[in-house]
């Protein structure tokens, strides 16, 4: 079947909070590091803090308020609220009914939670268009919000000078823009504890994450390519999660990816988590047709990799 | 038992360094890695690169123990048949 039919991503809307810590402030006071491994090697000068009174649910509304400004879009025709997670306000019930109540949608809509992180992006757009279809649905709302900054130790080098706070949220339809072609994922076996909580707080075994990036996701990069009859010349865009700017430098020397190809854009708010991949994409929409390919990775540790196809 | 020069494994952290587009370090064999201004993304490429060049694996619990190209020759030539 031909994908154009099937369900793709028809705007997207993104929030972030107003809040800027900056990067070169916090290594002054904790850590001490040359100034120019925070902005060449991690790629984060300032980190998007949400405040105090901030949450999943109300950083989502905030990605909603901003596609409702930009697009006419018609809330009871939504058939589905998807959220990707793993901090959500509450365990129970699940954020994405009370996104739901909080849009005061009716009672047709299907709402779950994802529990994905840095590739909870890809994950989301898989499940959402399958499930839209199987269904005979015809509209879905994906959320991704992960305030990481809220679980992060200011004090742990690895994860603090990293990690910021934001929310995006994408229209899926048929009548899209961007459609997917097939979907990659997997998982490094015996990595559960290379990113995860302990005390109450963020860790993170960076070289763990370089290695299973360049030992699996890169090799499987090359499979998505090969699987969609793509190359590196044929892609115009490659819109990795935004780890760390050492990663991606790594990924384009590996699969020879030209410099101008690579989005950077973590600069200024850090690691979204399952929002950085919304946030390189949505500038992806205006008057522009590429073919663009989108691969998260991360908790797990796992990866997702897709490469979307703009409307003929 | 293998035998690894210091200067075999410094030639392997100068090629990533310059691939990072840092410069060359020069590195005493038990000189630190850290005192010496490497940083931790550089070590995990320098690993990488290590691991994949010998074969060889080095396991996390392991790298306490490596602070200097000294520490990584004892550790491969323990490891390398």
């Amino acid at each position: 079947m031909n994908r154009i039919e099937k369900f793709g991503i028809k705007s997207i809307g993104t929030y972030l909070p107003q809040t800027r810590r900056s990067n070169i402030e916090h290594n002054k006071k904790f850590f001490q590091l040359p100034e120019d491994f925070i902005l060449q090697k991690i790629g984060v000068e300032s980190i998007a803090v949400s405040g105090t009174v901030e949450n999943v649910v109300s950083m989502c509304m905030g990605a909603m308020k901003d596609l409702v400004q930009n697009n006419s879009i018609d809330l009871s025709g939504v058939d589905a609220i998807i959220l990707v997670t793993q901090n959500p306000e509450t365990t129970i019930p699940h954020n994405s009914a009370m996104l739901h109540e909080a849009l005061g949608l009716g009672p047709k809509v299907a709402c779950f939670d994802v529990s994905q992180g840095c590739a909870g992006y890809i994950y989301g757009l898989s499940i959402v268009t399958s499930f839209l279809e199987s269904n005979n649905f015809n509209n879905a709302l994906l959320f991704t919000c992960d305030p990481y900054t809220k679980i992060v130790n200011a004090s742990d080098q690895n994860t603090s000078l990293i990690f910021g706070d934001g929310a995006s949220v994408s229209w899926i339809s048929k009548d899209a823009v961007y459609y997917p072609k097939s979907f990659h994922f997997g998982i490094m076996p015996n990595s559960t504890n290379k990113l995860t909580m302990k005390d109450g707080h963020l860790f993170m075994d960076g070289r763990a994450i370089f290695n299973f990036v360049l030992k699996f996701v890169v090799p499987d990069m090359r499979n998505c390519l090969l699987q969609d009859n793509q190359t590196v010349d044929s892609i115009d865009s490659f819109l990795f999660h935004q780890g760390s700017k050492y990663i991606l430098d790594h990924i384009a020397k590996l699969l020879e990816i030209p410099t101008e190809k690579i989005v950077y854009e973590m600069k200024q708010y850090g690691n979204l988590v399952s929002s950085s991949i919304p946030f390189l994409l949505k500038n992806f929409f205006l008057n522009q047709k590429n073919t663009l390919f989108l691969s998260g990775f991360g908790v797990g540790l796992s990866w997702g990799s897709v490469i979307l196809e703009h409307k003929r | 038992m293998l035998n690894i020069e210091i200067n075999e494994l410094l030639q392997v952290l100068n090629k990533v360094r310059l691939e990072d587009s840092e410069k060359e370090v020069i590195l005493k064999e038990n000189e630190s890695f850290r005192e010496k201004g490497i940083d931790s993304l550089t070590l995990a490429s320098f690993y990488f690169a290590v691991e994949e060049k010998y074969k060889v694996s080095i396991p996390d619990n392991k790298l306490s123990r490596i602070n200097s190209l000294q520490d990584l020759k004892k550790f491969l030539e323990g490891h390398i048949n």
